[in-house]
């Protein structure tokens, strides 16, 4: 039985959806079996990350509703070889199409077949946000650094609790050095201290990000690039290694005056 | 000592019986049967009211009064008996205010507690987190929220977004509070905020 994971953020525009692609990306690199459900219904994307768009035939709610097997549904990742596979959403429902129990019992039928099945969730906290997270035991938390999305986070986890989603884990994306070394920006210390959740990673802002997901590659299993390694920290915390937080070292190794000249 | 143990009132629906505080209940009883011996044909249509006064009657003494009233085949009300009182209560009486709600967890954007007694928040109040009480908060963790309360409000930390003590608003929320990050309590003393190292306060 794997472990289902929901990541969200409450707030739109944070990164859930490159977050869902990279982290399942990092943990098939460390052999493991993940699928990705896409739960932005009518508003699908995880698919285009993936560069997987033209493969979907049918999707999530199909399943849901009977039209076809959860296999038929599967759309394997071009570079994973099989061990990462996306469950799309369907574009021509709406959120409020999801029967939760269904949602539930067809995610527990999924997750006997994975190691990890991840639900990307869609950003607010109404039905969409309440379909993804009523299957999961887990919760990713995803929040750049500013004040309205460690707002919005704060009330998704006081969501996610009352829901006995006790374990949550959170990310900060978007973490630029430059503009926290100018106090422009909230410190991942600042951001721990008013959510109180355990920290498993920072994902620094990384130009190569925006590029690979336009080209429709998973920037972890194409490139290996600060935003990269951060991802791979994250899928080893997930497995229970005490990795450190490359993002937050102070030191410039050979390796990052590598990185910053590509 | 009393001549007569008791007092009769006759009103349009009943007989009001004021007892004495002192004649046994024995005496009274046996006066009342010389009474109704005598006046039995106009009072004993209407109810009985007994009514002690001051006086504790004990249980025995209340069937006492009872089976005499069934046996004179009378309508009767005796008084309701006080629930026993706890001596304890008598010497160490606690407060008359709602009791303390614990919230063992820490207050969410979008979670809020109202109360008509205290709170104690075990963790932090964060931002868009509100709590209401009518007597004291305290918080074991920082205040970041909108919290009111009516007499005082004690915190290890200070960043609140509103406070209210006593309906007296502290007006500093904007510029941020001194020493944000020590155990403090906020209380009004004549009309105005004083905020004090907890523990400190007189």
């Amino acid at each position: 039985m794997g472990r289902v994971i929901v990541v969200t953020s409450g707030k739109g525009g944070v990164g859930k959806t490159t977050t869902t692609a990279n982290v399942g990306g990092a943990l098939t690199t460390l052999g493991k079996k993940v699928l990705l459900v896409d739960m932005d219904v009518g508003l699908r994307n995880l698919d285009l990350v993936m560069g997987l768009e033209n493969r979907v035939v049918y999707t999530f709610m199909d399943v849901l509703e009977g039209r076809c097997t959860a296999e038929q549904a599967m759309v394997k990742e071009k570079h994973a070889g099989g061990a990462l596979m996306l469950l799309a959403a369907s574009q021509l429902h709406n959120k409020q199409d999801l029967d939760l129990d269904k949602v539930k019992e067809a995610v527990a039928a999924l997750a006997t077949g994975f190691d990890y099945v991840f639900l990307d969730s869609p950003a607010g906290i109404e039905h969409g946000f309440e379909a993804s997270s009523a299957p999961a035991e887990q919760a990713l938390i995803v929040v750049t650094p500013d004040v309205t999305s460690v707002r919005d986070a704060d009330r998704v986890i006081g969501l996610l609790e009352n829901k006995g989603v006790r374990n949550c884990s959170l990310i900060v994306n978007k973490y630029d050095r430059t503009l926290i070394e100018r106090k422009k920006q909230l410190t991942s210390d600042d951001i721990v201290d008013v959510l109180g959740t355990e920290l498993v990673g920072v994902v620094p802002e990384d130009k190569a990000i925006l590029d690979a997901t336009n080209r429709g590659d998973i920037l972890v299993l194409s490139q290996s690039t600060p935003a990269a390694a951060a991802y791979l920290e994250i899928a080893r915390r997930l497995e229970g290694d005490e990795t450190n937080f490359s993002a937050l070292s102070t030191g410039h190794s050979l390796l990052s005056l590598f990185w910053r000249q590509k | 000592m009393e001549r007569k143990g008791f007092v009769l009132k006759g009103t349009s629906q009943s007989v009001e019986m004021i007892i004495g505080q002192v004649t046994p209940v024995a005496d009274i009883l046996q006066q009342l049967d010389e009474v109704l011996a005598r006046r039995g044909d106009v009072m004993g249509r209407l109810p009985f009211v007994l009514d002690p006064g001051d006086r504790q009657l004990s249980d025995a003494e209340l069937t006492a009064f009872e089976q005499f009233f069934v046996d004179h085949h009378l309508d009767y009300q005796l008084p309701q008996l006080e629930p026993a009182v706890d001596p304890r209560e008598v010497l160490f009486p606690l407060p008359a205010c709602d009791p303390t709600i614990i919230v063992d967890h820490t207050l969410r954007s979008g979670q809020s507690v109202t109360a008509g007694g205290n709170v104690l928040v075990v963790g932090d109040v964060n931002e868009g987190a509100e709590v209401h009480a009518a007597g004291s908060i305290y918080v074991l963790g920082v205040v970041r929220g909108v919290v009111s309360a009516g007499e005082s409000i004690t915190a290890l930390g200070f960043e609140p977004s509103r406070m209210t003590v006593s309906d007296v608003e502290y007006e500093g929320a904007e510029r941020g509070f001194r020493d944000a990050r020590k155990a403090q309590t906020v209380f009004v003393e004549d009309g105005t905020i004083h905020i004090e190292l907890a523990g400190k306060r007189r």
